[in-house]
C-alpha cells in the first residue's frame, strides 16, 4: 500500500507509542489529524492523555480491531473485564476515550460509572467518587423534601 | 492521578451519557443530589429528554395519616413519603408526575405531590352545569314544557352557553301542566335523600381522564392539559394561561341525554382514553373511534377529525376481531361484563389500542391492536403479543417501556389498576372492590401478585405515577 502501515503517537509525559494505522483509526480525533495533514513517519502528539492511560486505551483500540470476529458473549467478557478498574482509572479512560473520541470506549466506560451508582445513594456516590456537596443548606432541605423517598 | 480526578466536572456530554444509563427513576433522583452540577445536568437531561414517559411508574397510594407510598410492583419495593393531600379533592388521573384533581366546585387542580405545587385551572363550567343540572332533574322533570323552556334560557344566561342541548323541536308543548314544584316537607328523609344522591351524580359528573403535552414545571408557559368530563365522556382542553377551557363539542350535554331515550352516538363523545401522541393529542372510544386533535402552540389553531377507521376499527383484520366483538355483544347482553379501552404508545412509537374486559370486578382479558396505515387504508390491526413491552394502565397517562431494561420487569404483559368509577358496575356499591394485576398476553392470564391492602385505597386510590425531581 502506499500509506504507512505504522503510526506514532506521543504521550503527554513523552512517551512514543508505535501503532498499526489501523489500530489508530479508532480514534476519530487522531483519523481527522491523519486526513488533514497525512503525516508520513511524523509523530502524533497526544497532549491531554498520559502513557499509562494512552498503553490502556490503545489496548482496547488493539482487542477491539482484531476480535472483530469473535462472538457476543466472549467480546463482552473482556470488556467487562476492562472496566474493572479503580475510579481514578475509569476518570482517566473516560477523559482519554472522549479527547481521542473513542465513541464505543466511552458508551463502556459511563455504562460502568452507571451501574456503580445503583441502588447508592448520594453520599455514597460522593464517597466513592470523591466529590464535595456543594449543595446550600437551603437547596438540600428542598429537594429532600421533594424526593427524599428516593434517598433511603 | 488521583487527587486529579475531577468527577463533579466531566464534560456534560459525558455526564449525558452515564444517566442515559441509569433506568430506575430512584437512581436518576439519587444522582441528581450528588452535587450542584450533577444536579444541573440531571435537570437538563430530564428536560430535553422524554426519560419521563420510559420509566416504569410506582403505583401510589395515600394513607389516612398523610403518608405516601410508592409501591415498586417490578422491584418489590415500598418507599415512603410525606404526602399532604388538599381536602374535598378528588383524584382524576396522573400525567408526567402529576396528579389532576376536581373540588367540589369543579376547579380542576394540578397538584404535583412531590413537590408539593398546585396549579388551580378554572372550572370546567359544562361540568358544573351538569352537576346542578342532575341534582334539580326531578324539579325540572315537574315543570311544564314552556317552564322548561324558560328554565333552559335562564341556566343558558347564567353559564353563558349558547346552545344547550335541548331544542324546541325536541318538546311538545304542555301549558295545563303548571303544578307548584313540591313543598319543603319531609325535609330529614329529603336531606338524606340528597347526600346519596350527591354521591350518585359525583360519580358521573366527573373528569374521567386527564393528559398532559409536557410538564408544567418544566413548560410553565408551554402545556396543554386534555380531559374527558362529565357524562357523556366529552373533551375538553386547556392551555396554561388560558382563562377558559375549549370543549371539543358545540352542545352542552344534560338535557340531552335525560330527555331522548337514547342520545344519537354521533360526533365526539363516549370517549375511553387520552394520549399526546407525536405533538397531537388522540382520544378513543370503546370501539375504536378515533379523534386527533392538533393544537397549536400559539393557539391560533385547532383542529380535530376523526382519523377515518373503518368499520368502527375493524377494516383491515375483521376476521381476527371476531372473539372481541363476541364479548362486546355479549357485554351488552350481560350487564356484569364491563369493557373500557385504553390508548398507548407503544416502545416502538406505533399507537396501540388496548380494549379491556371486566367481569364484575374483575379484569379477565385485554386485547392489544396497533394503528395501521396500509396505503391509505388505516385500521386497527390485531397484535397477538407485545414482545419485550409491558404497559402500565389505569387512571394514568398510558406508558409503555421495554421489560429488559428493568429488572423484574415481566415483558409482553400489562400491568393495570382499575379505573377508580369503574367498579361503580350495578349491584354494587363501588370503591370497594378494586382490582390490579398483570396480565400476560401470552398465557391470556392474570397473575394478581401486588395487591394493596385495603387500607392504602383512599383518595387518590392506587394510580401509576413518575415521580418528578423538580
Amino acid at each position: 500500500m502506499a500509506f504507512t502501515k505504522k503510526v506514532t503517537l506521543k504521550s503527554s509525559d513523552g512517551e512514543l507509542f508505535i501503532i498499526d494505522r489501523a489500530v489508530a483509526l479508532q480514534s476519530r480525533t487522531i483519523q481527522y489529524v491523519l486526513e488533514d495533514t497525512n503525516p508520513v513517519d511524523a509523530i502524533i502528539p497526544v497532549p491531554a492523555v498520559d502513557a499509562r492511560t494512552l498503553s490502556k486505551v490503545l489496548e482496547y483500540c488493539k482487542k477491539h480491531l482484531i476480535d472483530l470476529n469473535t462472538d457476543f458473549e466472549d467480546y463482552s467478557k473482556w470488556d467487562k473485564d476492562f472496566v474493572d478498574a479503580e475510579v481514578w482509572m475509569l476518570y482517566d479512560l473516560i477523559m482519554a476515550a472522549d479527547y481521542l473520541h473513542i465513541p464505543p470506549l466511552i458508551d463502556l466506560i459511563c455504562d460502568k460509572i452507571a451501574s456503580m451508582f445503583k441502588g447508592q445513594t448520594p453520599d455514597k456516590i460522593r464517597e466513592i467518587f470523591n466529590i464535595d456537596n456543594d449543595f446550600s443548606k437551603e437547596e438540600e432541605e428542598d429537594f429532600k423534601k421533594k424526593s427524599g423517598w428516593a434517598f433511603k | 492521578m488521583e487527587d486529579d480526578c475531577e468527577w463533579a466536572w466531566l464534560p456534560k456530554d459525558l455526564l449525558h451519557s452515564i444517566l442515559d444509563q441509569l433506568l430506575p427513576m430512584e437512581d436518576v433522583i439519587r444522582f441528581s443530589a450528588v452535587c450542584t452540577e450533577w444536579r444541573s445536568v440531571a435537570v437538563e437531561n430530564f428536560e430535553s429528554r422524554s426519560l419521563h414517559r420510559r420509566q416504569v411508574p410506582f403505583l401510589m397510594s395515600r394513607t389516612k395519616d398523610d403518608i405516601g407510598n410508592l409501591h415498586s410492583v417490578t422491584q418489590k419495593k415500598m418507599y415512603k413519603f410525606r404526602f399532604p393531600m388538599p381536602d374535598n379533592m378528588k383524584c382524576c388521573g396522573s400525567s408526567l408526575g402529576w396528579l389532576i384533581m376536581v373540588d367540589v366546585t369543579m376547579d380542576v387542580i394540578l397538584f404535583n405531590p412531590f413537590s408539593g405545587n398546585a396549579i388551580t385551572l378554572p372550572p370546567i363550567r359544562r361540568l358544573v352545569f351538569e352537576k346542578r343540572y342532575a341534582l334539580e332533574v326531578e324539579d325540572i322533570l315537574r315543570l311544564s314544557a314552556l317552564q322548561r323552556y324558560e328554565y333552559e334560557i335562564r341556566l343558558r344566561e347564567e353559564y353563558g352557553e349558547e346552545e344547550l342541548g335541548m331544542s324546541l323541536d325536541d318538546m311538545t308543548f304542555d301549558l295545563e301542566d303548571d303544578d307548584e314544584i313540591q313543598g319543603e316537607e319531609e325535609t330529614d328523609e329529603k336531606e338524606e335523600k340528597e347526600e346519596e344522591r350527591e354521591r350518585e351524580i359525583g360519580s358521573v359528573c366527573r373528569i374521567r381522564k386527564g393528559v398532559l403535552s409536557a410538564d408544567p414545571s418544566v413548560c410553565p408557559d408551554d402545556y396543554v392539559l386534555m380531559v374527558i368530563y362529565g357524562v357523556e365522556e366529552r373533551l375538553a382542553f386547556i392551555k396554561s394561561g388560558d382563562e377558559d377551557w375549549t370543549y371539543i363539542d358545540n352542545k352542552t350535554s344534560g338535557f340531552d341525554y335525560l330527555f331522548k331515550k337514547s342520545p344519537p352516538v354521533k360526533g365526539f363523545r363516549y370517549f375511553e382514553d387520552i394520549l399526546y401522541w407525536k405533538s397531537q393529542f388522540y382520544a378513543v372510544d370503546g370501539l375504536g373511534k378515533l379523534l386527533s386533535c392538533e393544537i397549536n402552540t400559539n393557539f391560533t389553531n385547532l383542529r380535530v377529525k376523526i382519523v377515518d377507521v373503518p368499520m368502527a376499527g375493524f377494516g383491515i383484520d375483521a376476521t381476527s376481531s371476531s372473539t372481541f366483538f363476541q364479548q362486546v355483544v355479549e357485554s351488552l347482553r350481560n350487564i356484569s361484563i364491563i369493557w373500557s379501552a385504553f390508548l398507548v404508545e407503544s416502545v416502538e412509537g406505533d399507537l396501540l389500542w388496548v380494549p379491556k374486559f371486566r367481569f364484575e370486578f374483575l379484569t379477565m382479558k385485554f386485547y392489544v391492536y396497533q394503528l395501521v396505515d396500509n396505503g391509505g387504508n388505516v385500521g386497527w390491526v390485531k397484535k397477538e403479543d407485545l414482545g419485550d413491552a409491558a404497559l402500565f394502565l389505569g387512571d394514568n397517562h398510558s406508558i409503555s417501556v421495554r421489560a429488559s431494561d428493568f429488572p423484574g420487569c415481566q415483558p409482553n404483559s400489562i400491568y393495570f389498576v382499575d379505573k377508580e368509577n369503574e367498579t361503580n358496575y350495578p349491584g354494587h356499591s363501588g370503591g370497594d372492590h378494586f382490582d390490579m394485576g398483570v396480565y400476560n398476553l401470552e398465557h391470556k392470564a392474570v397473575a394478581r401478585d401486588y395487591q394493596l391492602n385495603p387500607s392504602q385505597m383512599l383518595n387518590p386510590s392506587s394510580i401509576w405515577i413518575l415521580p418528578t425531581f423538580m
